[in-house]
């Protein structure tokens, strides 16, 4: 599980202090599939980069499935973001200059799997989300929908512990959300948890769970009632 | 992975073509220079490397110290060489080198009739110490027999066509029989000595006043080969009682024996009499530091450049982190990247440098050959590290800092330019125009100071003046000679003198009347005919020139110039008499005093000097010619000449021609010099180049705002080339300093020099002012004039 007391992130120039997150408490279980909601700049991303570990709190503790991380350097959060976290971004930050299969797998090169089991992992997981065959083609080539699922096969390719999807389906219509959404769904059904940031009640509803937050602080929580495929 | 890393950088190097030619570009430069100044210190390091037995040869040099202080001088006598074979073990083999006929000789064969100055009288073993190549002939016995000759392939073919040189005979100054016993290849370019043909020493023996077996005669050029188990240092010890032993003759003066090992000679000698003149070793360290600071200006746009770019990266940064990449995974992938950049350049480099080595080679006066660097260098294990170090170095700093973005800064666009990372890259280019501008100023200076070597007053007109060779076999009838050459039409005057100004001449020692063997003095010496004076237009400030008027004058007169006048302590020198101490001492009379005039090369200050009439000495005559007749007169002197001496060909040189070759070496510097200062140039102007692209698209949305509200393509124009300007011109304060310091340094050694104004200092600070400018407008034209909309929707 995730568990978060206190959470605190502060942005800090010369002029100027932010605060993106305040005094946050929060606990994902194993599994769970969560959703964050809020207006721009309320400090869900910057939550969802707490929770993920791309980030580091100012104040608060932290733990992540059972590890306490809090107050921990960059380098102990990179070791431990290996292979347990999958990204997924609203704007699919995929790298241009590589091919669909080499982004998908770029977090196995860092896992230093073996080539060959490398390439029959990325070959599986592009099965998997129907992109096979667009396999050699780079990420300008694609549509949004397609490079979308690049990058959750770039997420899900070392099967991680946690997912972690900031406006998954922001950049896309309606019918290529949905068709995203449902492959969130399928993984969490798999075992996966997921945290993800959305603007659409649509696609929060998807979640177990919604929590609400309003200038960096939980205003609410909801679960779900019943969530369709 | 790092085949991963190699494919990303060569899918990378299409996507910022500017930024990639820049940096390219510039690490080609550096490491092309680096390449072509290492051939060229390769092939000056490797001088005299054709003999096998280098590492045990020595010359053997002469240190003499007497009450005017201590000289060294290349030269030895006679019988040293044999004497230290007969005494000390350690010496294997020893051969004596010695120019003969004043080292300039009529060689004749049929009707090919030349002068030749490369002619040595050698030892017979003088092939077992040097491995010049024999292509005919013995080398045991080549050298054995008296008037044997060996002659070198160019020199064969010039007299005998494509006929066998060897059994031929060559005759030397109408008198001397030589018969072809060898003929050898050409030596090298690199070798300190070079030579035409080699005589048998053992020819010298029958020739009258050869003074072999005296110790204090000193002509020869001695070469000892030690055994291989043999301590030079310790045999140099025992050099000291053995020249004691030898010189005890002369007990005014101490002399001692050194042993110069022969690879040596090109780079290091500091001894009067060298063979030839030799390389300059201060030269190569400031060349070396050329190709260094070169290679790090290429290095820090390199650096700069990615520094620019890591913005741009930061995405990419950010990616990699969340798929699970640590900082020292990416700083190995961006070091990685830096060290393939390097090692593209350096291919791209070994072509360009291929292409320019030609070029080179016509400047420094001599082919260059690409296998002594490798050869040199040991292996391509120096080139591998150069290039490494070059691309880690490079690409150290950036990598730090690109991998240091923390992911969700870096994702979410956050990194900019962090006032201490711009700070570092604009003092990365100003150290960069700094350098360029030393060299521009520097460049300039070099050039004052050849053209003052060219036209600084020497005290005498130099411009119609001929200098023509007066061989051995006619001084006995000179006199007729020069009267019949003065006759001809468009000739002034003429004059006979030993040696004409620009050459080596000959000092002795003199002694003002009522001193004692300490009041000995020593002053250059010229033999001069009575109309020498005259025909050089030397300013008499005292008394008289020589003069056929007073019969006295040959034998018993000297003439001096004013700094020999202070040496000797006369203030008023005519009419005081002068004792030349040599054996048997001559005695005479100073009747004139000349004004100071330059007779040496402009490389050394105006020294006493003493004339007298001496006719045995005279080498060369001296020929005035009228300005306004001096077309053809060339002509018609050798027809009168060839009526008279038909079997003596006629050489003559422009004085002023011999007089500009002495500064060949400061001419090279000035030509080397334009070369590396536009490298420098061009470097800098690259390096600004790519940093002010980067740092102009950073701001294309405050450009475009500032269009939108009325500012016009001038008014960005001016913002940009200001904040610039600001930064060459803090550049110029540290580049005008490093140059006059610099400058200051290098013309310490001439007694002759221009003086530092502020003149070239502006000029360099101006060039690099105006070529700053022109980069920055065509670097921001693009962006300065690109519609509001395109930067407002590029945003």
């Amino acid at each position: 599980m995730l568990q978060a007391r206190g959470l605190t992130r502060i942005y800090r120039t010369d002029e100027v202090e932010t605060t993106a997150v305040r005094q946050v408490d929060l606990t994902v279980e194993d599994g769970e599939f969560l959703s964050v909601m809020g207006p721009s700049g309320c400090g869900k991303s910057t939550l969802l980069n707490l929770l993920g570990l791309l980030d580091a709190p100012t104040s608060g503790e932290y733990d992540f499935f059972e590890q306490r991380v809090s107050g921990r350097s960059e380098r102990y959060l990179s070791r431990l973001r290996k292979g347990a976290v999958g990204f997924i971004f609203q704007d699919f930050n995929l790298m241009d200059e590589l091919t669909v299969a080499e982004n998908v797998a770029l977090p196995l090169l860092y896992l230093r799997v073996p080539a060959t089991e490398r390439r029959r992992r990325v070959d599986e997981v592009l099965e998997r989300l129907d992109i096979a065959h667009r396999s050699r083609h780079v990420p300008g080539q694609l549509s949004g929908g397609q490079q979308q699922r690049v990058a959750i096969g770039r997420a899900v390719v070392m099967r991680p512990r946690l997912i972690v999807a900031d406006e998954p389906t922001g950049n896309l219509d309606t019918a290529q959300g949905e068709s995203i959404m449902g492959l969130l769904n399928e993984l969490n059904r798999d075992g996966a948890t997921v945290v993800m940031v959305t603007h659409s009640a649509d696609c929060a509803a998807y979640a177990d769970r919604i929590v609400h937050l309003l200038d960096g602080e939980i205003t609410r929580q909801e679960t779900t009632t019943s969530r369709d495929a | 992975m790092l085949r991963h890393y190699v494919e990303l950088f060569v899918r990378q190097l299409g996507r910022n073509r500017l930024t990639s030619i820049v940096r390219l570009g510039a690490l080609v430069v550096g490491f092309a220079s680096v390449l072509l100044i290492g051939l060229y210190i390769a092939d000056e390091a490797s001088w005299d490397h054709l003999h096998s037995h280098l590492d045990r040869l020595f010359r053997v040099t002469t240190e003499i110290k007497d009450a005017d202080g201590s000289q060294a001088i290349a030269l030895t006598s006679g019988p040293i060489g044999p004497a230290m074979v007969a005494d000390f073990p350690e010496v294997q083999d020893s051969v004596r080198l010695r120019r003969v006929f004043r080292g300039r000789a009529v060689f004749r064969y049929g009707d090919k009739l030349y002068y030749e100055k490369g002619l040595y009288a050698a030892d017979a073993d003088f092939f077992r110490l040097f491995d010049f190549s024999l292509e005919s002939g013995n080398p045991d016995s080549a050298l054995k027999e008296p008037n044997s000759i060996v002659l070198t392939d160019s020199m064969a073919r010039k007299y005998f066509g494509p006929e066998r040189a060897l059994g031929k005979v060559l005759t030397i100054n109408q008198s001397h029989d030589f018969k072809v016993t060898g003929v050898v290849r050409d030596p090298p370019p690199e070798s300190h000595l070079h030579f035409d043909a080699l005589a048998s020493f053992s020819t010298l023996e029958s020739m009258p006043e050869k003074h072999l077996d005296r110790w204090l005669f000193f002509s020869e050029w001695t070469y000892v080969l030690l055994r291989p188990d043999a301590d030079a240092m310790a045999l140099e010890g025992k050099l000291i009682p053995f020249a004691k032993n030898g010189f005890a003759e002369d007990p005014s003066a101490e002399y001692r024996l050194h042993l110069q090992p022969v690879g040596d000679i090109h780079l290091r000698s500091n001894v009067l009499y060298d063979l030839e003149p030799g390389g300059s070793l201060g030269n190569l360290y400031a060349l070396s530091l050329v190709a260094i600071v070169t290679l790090l200006m290429a290095v820090a746009i390199s650096t700069n450049l990615s520094l620019a770019q890591a913005a741009d990266r930061a995405r990419e940064v950010g990616i990699r982190k969340a798929a699970g990449a640590g900082r020292s995974e990416l700083m190995v992938q961006f070091l990685f990247e830096s060290v393939l950049w390097s090692i593209l350049a350096f291919g791209v480099a070994v072509l360009l440098a291929m292409a320019l080595a030609p070029r080179l080679s016509v400047l420094v006066g001599r082919p260059l050959h690409w296998r002594v660097l490798w050869a040199w260098s040991g292996s391509p294990a120096v080139a591998v590290g150069v290039v490494l170090l070059a691309g880690l170095l490079a690409g150290f700093y950036p990598a730090f800092v690109i991998a240091g973005f923390r992911p969700a800064t870096a994702l979410r666009g956050l990194i900019m330019g962090r006032s201490s990372k711009v700070v570092l890259r604009r003092v990365l280019v100003a150290l960069q125009f700094s350098v360029a501008i030393a060299l521009v100023a520097m460049t300039i200076l070099v050039r004052r100071q050849v053209r003052l070597l060219e036209t600084r007053g020497l005290g005498f007109e130099r411009t119609g003046l001929l200098t023509v060779t007066l061989p051995e076999p006619l001084l006995s009838r000179y006199a007729g000679l020069r009267d019949a050459l003065r006759a001809v039409p468009g000739v002034q005057d003429v004059g006979a003198i030993s040696q004409a100004p620009g050459e080596a001449v000959a000092q002795g020692p003199f002694l003002p009347a009522g001193g004692t063997a300490q009041d000995d003095r020593a002053a250059s010496i010229l033999a001069v005919d009575d109309h020498l004076v005259q025909t050089l237009g030397v300013d008499v400030s005292q008394g008289r020139p020589f003069s056929e008027e007073f019969p006295s004058d040959a034998g018993g007169a000297f003439l001096v110039n004013q700094s020999a006048a202070k040496l000797f302590g006369f203030t008023r020198p005519v009419g005081k008499r002068l004792t030349w101490d040599i054996d048997p001492p001559r005695s005479g009379t100073i009747v004139g005093v000349l004004k100071d005039f330059h007779y040496r090369s402009l490389h050394e200050p105006i020294g006493p000097l003493v004339m007298v009439i001496e006719p045995s000495k005279f080498r060369e005559l001296l020929v005035r010619l009228r300005p306004e007749e001096a077309r053809g007169a060339l002509e018609r002197l050798g027809a009168t000449w060839n009526g008279l001496a038909p079997d003596e060909p006629f050489e003559a040189e422009f004085l002023a021609d011999s007089l500009r070759s002495l500064y060949i070496p400061e001419q090279r510097i000035g030509e080397l010099g334009y070369w590396f200062t536009g490298l420098a140039i061009a470097l800098a102007a690259l390096g600004l180049f790519g940093l002010c692209g980067e740092l102009i698209r950073r701001r294309r949305r405050e450009i475009g705002v500032r269009k939108a509200f009325g500012a016009s393509t001038p008014a960005i124009l001016r913002l940009v080339v200001r904040e610039f300007a600001l930064l060459i011109a803090l550049s110029g304060l540290v580049g005008m300093p490093l140059a006059a310091l610099g400058a200051r340094h290098w013309l310490e050694s001439y007694p002759y020099r221009i003086s530092l104004s502020p003149g070239p200092f502006v000029e360099a600070f101006g060039l690099a002012l105006l070529i700053g400018m022109v980069t920055v407008v065509v670097s921001s034209w693009e962006t300065a004039r690109a519609r509001p909309a395109s930067a407002l929707r590029y945003e």
